[in-house]
């Protein structure tokens, strides 16, 4: 009897001992798998991408209920905007005529004068367009998580359009699926130029909604309300798309406000301008 | 008596429920809701989960469970990978410890327990992060988001103790030592 009792005395403090180390053990993964994606390494960044493949459908068998719901209101809300824009569009239909026409003038016109100047024009662009079908935003990560055809041309690295401007670009590709990094999210550091002035900086985002703008000039000419706009320097990022307007100019720091409701957009458009492909190429030759 | 396959799959189904509802529950904070609110008051579910099965039931909820959970939470989000995993160890260490204080207390006791653990996971997490990045983040939003967790903790764990009643209830396992 008292062997026993010594015995399960003994078992139980193993299982004690034990479970402490596999809490040690677990600690030190956690740790390790930060460090090591501070590394980016391949073999992660493979794992992650397959975590990611794996969870984001039950994200949208999750969100059914609650999509059918919101898709009814929104069916309802639809049949009342309809009818408004139908009136509206009719009136703007007979605008966008006459403005067709002189698009059409004006196409000649510059293809004449590019042809007196030997202009060789840059490919055209081609974008996807993607439903949002998670997102995620709080003081430790910004971004979203969108549905795409599986042959679609989509890279990381690629530009995000919302609305009216850019959003992010691709962090990872999954399957069908994408996330996106918002500019916004720390991790984003996006050149820009202001679009009066000429004046160059850096929109670093801060997991807040509103990035900051960095690394102007003390004398800089940049005013409240001012656009900023992408300058391609860093060439992932074509030239002269719209990102933000200056909201405050504060003696340590410029505020810069979204001109996308991100929170409302519903769908965005992933546009590959050729620039990204050419980073890499140009990267890998030289690494060569 | 023999058992059978469905009472085999459902006895198995039970030990994983805890960790299916969690994973559940962390789904669908993802969820889009086009509001503009959104990207401020997003509490952490996966804390509160971590914090109930913890703290009432860990024969069903270990230590891996945790690790798992916070896995998926950083393979969904763009944090650093691990960290989510890192602050759930840390929030089941700490209600598992304070299990045999809180249990059969009244609810507001574990619902101060719940408050009093996640700040410390969100300031820790905030640390890694900042440390991660090599700057402080800015500290607002996420005490926004701590307050939104705890604010949302009652209704969590109602829908928990719920699971645990309806389908877990027959099968409490008391540990001793």
């Amino acid at each position: 009897m008292k062997r026993r009792r010594v015995l399960f005395i003994q078992l139980s403090q193993f299982r004690l001992f034990a479970r402490k180390l596999l809490i040690a053990a677990l600690f030190i993964s956690a740790l390790a798998l930060m460090m090591l994606s501070k590394a980016d390494i391949m073999l992660l960044n493979k794992v992650t991408d397959t975590a990611f493949l794996i969870f984001n459908p039950l994200i949208k068998v999750v969100q059914l209920p609650a999509q059918l719901v919101y898709d009814g209101y929104g069916t309802i809300k639809d049949v009342v905007r309809v009818y408004k824009e139908n009136k509206q569009l009719k009136k703007e239909n007979l605008e966008m005529t006459l403005l067709k026409n002189q698009v059409r003038t004006l196409k000649m016109e510059n293809k004449l004068l590019s042809g007196l100047l030997n202009y060789t024009p840059p490919p055209e662009a081609t974008f996807v367009s993607a439903k949002i079908i998670a997102e995620e935003g709080d003081g430790f990560s910004h971004s979203l998580i969108a549905y795409i055809d599986k042959d679609a041309d989509v890279q990381e690295g690629q530009i995000v359009l919302g609305s009216e401007s850019v959003i992010g670009r691709i962090e990872a590709v999954s399957g069908h699926y994408v996330r996106i990094l918002l500019f916004t999210d720390i991790n984003s550091k996006i050149p820009v130029i202001v679009e009066r002035s000429r004046e160059r900086g850096i929109l670093s985002g801060d997991n807040t909604t509103i990035p900051k703008l960095l690394f102007t000039s003390l004398d800089a000419d940049i005013r409240t309300g001012d656009m900023l706009v992408t300058s391609g320097v860093a060439g992932i990022f074509p030239a002269g798309l719209p990102i933000g307007i200056v909201s405050r100019i504060g003696e340590d720091e410029i505020d810069v406000e979204t001109i996308t409701d991100i929170p409302r957009l519903e769908y965005v458009r992933i546009v590959n301008y050729g620039i990204y492909d050419d980073v890499k190429r140009i990267t890998s030759e030289e690494e060569k | 008596m023999d058992e059978t396959l469905t009472e085999f799959l459902g006895n198995h189904l039970k030990r994983f429920l805890p960790l299916l509802c969690s994973i559940f529950l962390l789904l669908i904070i993802y969820i889009p809701v086009h509001l503009p609110l959104s990207r401020f008051l997003r509490p952490d579910l996966g804390m509160i989960c971590v914090y109930f099965w913890a703290l009432y039931r860990q024969d069903l909820f270990g230590a891996a469970s945790a690790f798992v959970l916070g896995l998926i939470a950083d393979s969904l989000s763009a944090v650093p990978f691990g960290l989510n995993s890192f602050v759930f160890i840390f929030i089941f260490v700490l209600s598992s410890a304070s299990s045999s204080y809180v249990n059969m207390k009244p609810f507001a006791v574990s619902w101060a327990g719940f408050a009093l653990v996640s700040f410390l996971a969100f300031v820790i997490k905030w640390l890694l992060a900042s440390v991660f990045y090599s700057r402080f983040l800015a500290f607002g939003n996420i005490f926004v988001g701590y307050m939104a967790t705890v604010c949302l903790y009652p209704l969590i764990a109602r829908l928990n103790i719920f699971i645990q009643n309806r389908y877990l209830a027959e099968e409490v396992v008391y540990e001793q030592g």
